[in-house]
């Protein structure tokens, strides 16, 4: 009787470890993760990235033409939280100089504009393209060319870091050709 | 009151109704010409003098005898110079070897950046019809001013500078006259119709 109670003790123990040790290498997973994510070590693939609750997708930039500096980027980021969130700065090691901006055609003249973020409200889908809020590249180091990426960072006030690789669309294109 | 007559006016009832209903959809709907976003064509041009990609003096008698289409911008702007003008290649591509009648302008609002060199070699991106053209401040303000486009400097951080400035393209026919333009966001098929038209009227 007491043999049996302690076996099954015992079963009680190893099952609680190996359950444990699950939980501990979900865990470690987890962690690597979201540091992996976060810091933004790990370039990430083309398609869908989430980091917490915002979602990154579509990204795109332009070819330059020779001798010029600059470009723009272009991606969908969506919020599915409950909190806003905000678009704080960008940067990519192919540029000196990266910033967020505003472009707006008003009676046929085109007006760009410096921004200090921009806003990913809660449960929103905010678009980046050329006509309307988009980051910007200056001071390009080498010419983009049809097929390059372009690797970007993104920096959010509450989700942090993402990481990504702008493929480099032809000059004058639209945006990726819809899957 | 017969059934002949209800029919007749019936039919004149439908008829007020056909023509009030036509002169409204002429009054409110269809453009006359200066809506709001278009460029005003009249009175536009003037004498100017400048220098292509090449070094080659250019003024407006080069516009003489042939279609033109003007763009006015600047190689450090991001989107719609380069848009623009990779549109006006593709255009003269789809236009074939009528396109070689057509001269398409890039006239710099940006001249202490984009001198020639630089240009020849921005241009390199684009169909090789494409002509630059550049010059002094003053010859710049010049046909700034003459093609009434809007172009204001805004500086940005560290010393760096965009323009605002006037997006869209200038359609000129055989003696320069500005007939037509090409907006930023005009559908690329009204854009080829419209160059082919121009072509056309001024063959």
């Amino acid at each position: 009787m007491l043999q049996r109670s302690s076996l099954t003790a015992l079963a009680v123990v190893v099952r609680g470890v190996a359950l444990m040790s699950i939980w501990n290498r979900f865990r470690a997973i987890s962690v690597a993760l979201v540091v992996a994510l976060a810091g933004g070590n790990v370039p990430a693939p083309a398609h869908a990235i989430t980091v917490g609750t915002l979602t990154v997708t579509g990204p795109w930039t332009t070819a330059t033409p020779p001798g010029a500096p600059t470009t723009g980027g272009y991606v969908t980021i969506a919020n599915t939280g409950k909190e806003p969130d905000r678009l704080i700065a960008v940067s990519s090691p192919l540029a000196a100089i990266g910033m967020l901006h505003e472009m707006a055609m008003r009676n046929g003249i085109a007006s760009m504009r410096m921004v200090r973020a921009i806003d990913i409200p809660a449960g929103k889908t905010v678009t980046l393209a050329p006509t309307g809020l988009h980051v910007m590249f200056e001071a390009l180091k080498q010419p983009l060319k049809v097929g390059d990426t372009l690797p970007v960072t993104l920096t959010f006030e509450k989700a942090g870091r993402i990481d990504l690789v702008l493929p480099v669309l032809a000059i004058g294109a639209r945006g990726p050709a819809a899957p | 009151m017969n059934h002949g007559t209800l029919r007749a006016v019936r039919i004149a009832a439908w008829a007020a109704i056909l023509i009030i209903g036509a002169a409204v959809v002429w009054t409110f709907a269809v453009p006359h010409g200066d809506g709001p976003g278009e460029l005003v064509v009249a009175n536009i041009g003037g004498p100017f003098a400048l220098i292509d990609q090449n070094g080659t003096r250019v003024t407006e008698a080069a516009l003489q005898g042939h279609p033109s289409a003007l763009f006015l911008g600047y190689t450090f702007c991001p989107d719609i110079c380069p848009t623009t003008l990779a549109d006006l290649s593709v255009r003269l591509q789809e236009l074939g070897s009528g396109g070689d009648r057509l001269k398409v302008y890039f006239v710099t609002i940006d001249p202490a950046r984009d001198t020639a060199e630089v240009l020849g070699s921005y241009l390199r991106a684009f169909d090789p019809r494409i002509v630059g053209l550049t010059g002094g401040q003053a010859a710049i303000d010049q046909i700034v001013k003459a093609y009434r486009v809007y172009a204001q400097k805004v500086p940005g951080e560290g010393g760096a500078y965009t323009f605002d400035h006037t997006a869209g393209v200038y359609l000129l026919d055989e003696r320069a006259a500005v007939t037509g333009t090409i907006t930023y966001d005009e559908d690329a098929k009204t854009a080829l119709a419209k160059l082919q038209r121009l072509i056309g009227r001024s063959s």
